[in-house]
């Protein structure tokens, strides 16, 4: 291979890594004030105007209508019915499933929202994606290496160059993985969601479909754990979503509710534990970094670490 | 009780993150250990630089993702760097080592609109996560261009001009659907 290969290999990084650099969104004051606005003064208040908000920041409503936007993709705010509210730092919630949570808790401060996502460590969910991708590579060797005249075969069989039409395969099979990951994940969301709300304790969906039927009251709340097992270990160690399984014992009952590979279950317990204890100054205190974490309004260089 | 609530007024970590994954140094030396392994078998093994090097380039671009989970201006360009070397690495191998004409021409399209927004969803988790109108646009002018590419190469290979359309349409909306952004959780 010509030098030419190593000095296009080069400028492709350079090339990429520019325009990454170049059009990264850089750190906006307006939509920081906009964020520290809200999380001082409607983090428990339940809706907001763009006017209100223009009038408390001195800003024109224009420019607040922008920054409000950018914050409603990002998942921070949420437009509902009956106008923008600031979502919890901890709701990951889409903002059909969130109204639908404010409708059936009354409005209550939903402090957690998440989907249980059983789907990230079970085994069959690996094994299909696998399955669909190593055959592709498999059949893609089988051409590349000539094994049994496999080269010769696919030639007369599609009448295209092999290699190429093994890459192809590869590229179909990648396709294929990620719409079966983006089904299943369409699947779990909205059927196993777990909702904790400051007065209503903690709503559960039970079944496929379920409207949070599942309850249980603050003042029921006996014990809660924490488990999490090797393979979520080690999802969280290299995956997307930090997952676990959190375990909620209610008084009256021997069984605890098990929450399933839930997303952040650190934070779901300190939520459940600090409702259960009536305490949720840390939310205020924590609410501006969790939000600016959550919605990547700028990089987080300089933070605080350990505990203060 | 009071004691007990003084307890659970705990702080939350900026980077919440961080209390699951592995410490930064730690995910830097695994990081350097798998790219040292990368290198040996390569070198063991005795392939030719040219093709080292893209199995280095794709193995990395592969595992870094895994293996580096701060998210930082710097790491975040690290990748991005990764990617382009990655994807000029091996556009340019293929252009170069493949007979291509007609109808190979449009695979090659295909491969790279694929691969090349995979491996992107792969190692800058923003562009497959944030419903932004430039990645909207983006995915429906790529989604456009793989159609095109699919139509061609089929028609190219003398497929019956029904089953060109309904296979353009399908994989052309599994396309969308695939690169189309979606919050991970």
């Amino acid at each position: 291979m010509d030098i030419i290969f190593y000095i296009v290999t080069i400028l492709g990084g350079i090339i990429a890594g520019a325009i990454f650099y170049i059009t990264k969104r850089k750190r906006d004051p307006i939509l920081v004030a906009v964020l520290e606005y809200l999380t001082d003064y409607y983090l428990d208040e339940k809706f907001f105007s763009i006017k209100k908000l223009s009038e408390g920041l001195q800003l024109p409503e224009d420019v607040v209508e922008k920054a409000i936007i950018r914050l409603e993709k990002s998942g921070i705010v949420v437009k509902t019915s009956k106008g923008y509210a600031l979502s919890d730092p901890l709701v990951f919630l889409t903002p059909r499933d969130f109204e639908k949570a404010l409708r059936l808790t009354k409005g209550d401060n939903i402090i957690y929202g998440a989907y249980q996502m059983p789907y990230v460590t079970n085994i069959k969910y690996v094994i299909v994606q696998l399955a669909i991708l190593i055959s592709s590579i498999i059949f893609a060797a089988l051409v590349f290496f000539d094994v049994l005249g496999f080269k010769t075969k696919v030639e007369n069989l599609v009448g295209v160059n092999p290699e190429m039409f093994a890459l192809l395969i590869i590229a179909m099979a990648i396709i294929i993985v990620d719409v079966f990951s983006n089904i299943v994940k369409a699947w779990i969301r909205e059927r196993y969601s777990v909702i904790v709300g400051f007065h209503s304790g903690i709503l559960y969906d039970v079944k496929v479909p379920d409207e949070l039927s599942g309850r249980i009251p603050r003042g029921a709340i006996a014990r809660i754990d924490i488990d999490i097992n090797w393979m979520q270990k080690l999802n969280n160690m290299f995956g997307e979503i930090p997952i676990g399984d959190v375990e909620v014992w209610v008084r009256g009952r021997k069984e605890p509710v098990k929450f399933r590979s839930i997303p952040y279950p650190r934070e779901l317990f300190q939520v459940i534990r600090s409702l259960q204890l009536g305490s949720l100054e840390w939310r205020k205190r924590h609410a501006r970094e969790l939000a600016l974490w959550r919605g990547r309004v700028y990089p987080f260089v300089p933070y605080r670490r350990g505990r203060r | 009780m009071g004691a007990e609530k003084e307890e659970v007024q705990f702080e939350l970590l900026e980077r919440i993150e961080d209390a699951y994954r592995l410490p930064t140094s730690f995910q830097m030396t695994l990081f350097m250990i798998l790219e040292i392994i990368i290198i040996s078998i390569l070198y063991a093994l005795h392939v030719a630089l040219d093709v080292a090097v893209i199995v280095f380039l794709l193995a990395t671009s592969f595992l870094y993702p895994y293996a580096i989970k701060v998210r930082t201006l710097l790491t975040e360009l690290a990748g991005m760097v990764i990617f382009g070397c990655t994807i000029a690495a091996v556009v340019y191998y293929l252009v170069v080592n493949v007979e291509i004409g007609g109808s190979d021409f449009w695979m090659l399209v295909i491969f790279v609109l694929v691969f090349g927004v995979e491996l992107l969803h792969h190692i800058y988790e923003k562009a497959k996560t944030i419903k932004s109108p430039t990645m909207i646009v983006a995915d429906l002018v790529l989604t456009v261009v793989f159609a095109l590419a699919l139509w061609m190469f089929l028609s190219g290979i003398g497929f019956d001009p029904v089953w060109t359309i309904i296979l353009t349409a399908l994989l052309s909306g599994l396309y969308f659907y695939a690169i189309f952004p979606e919050k991970p959780y």
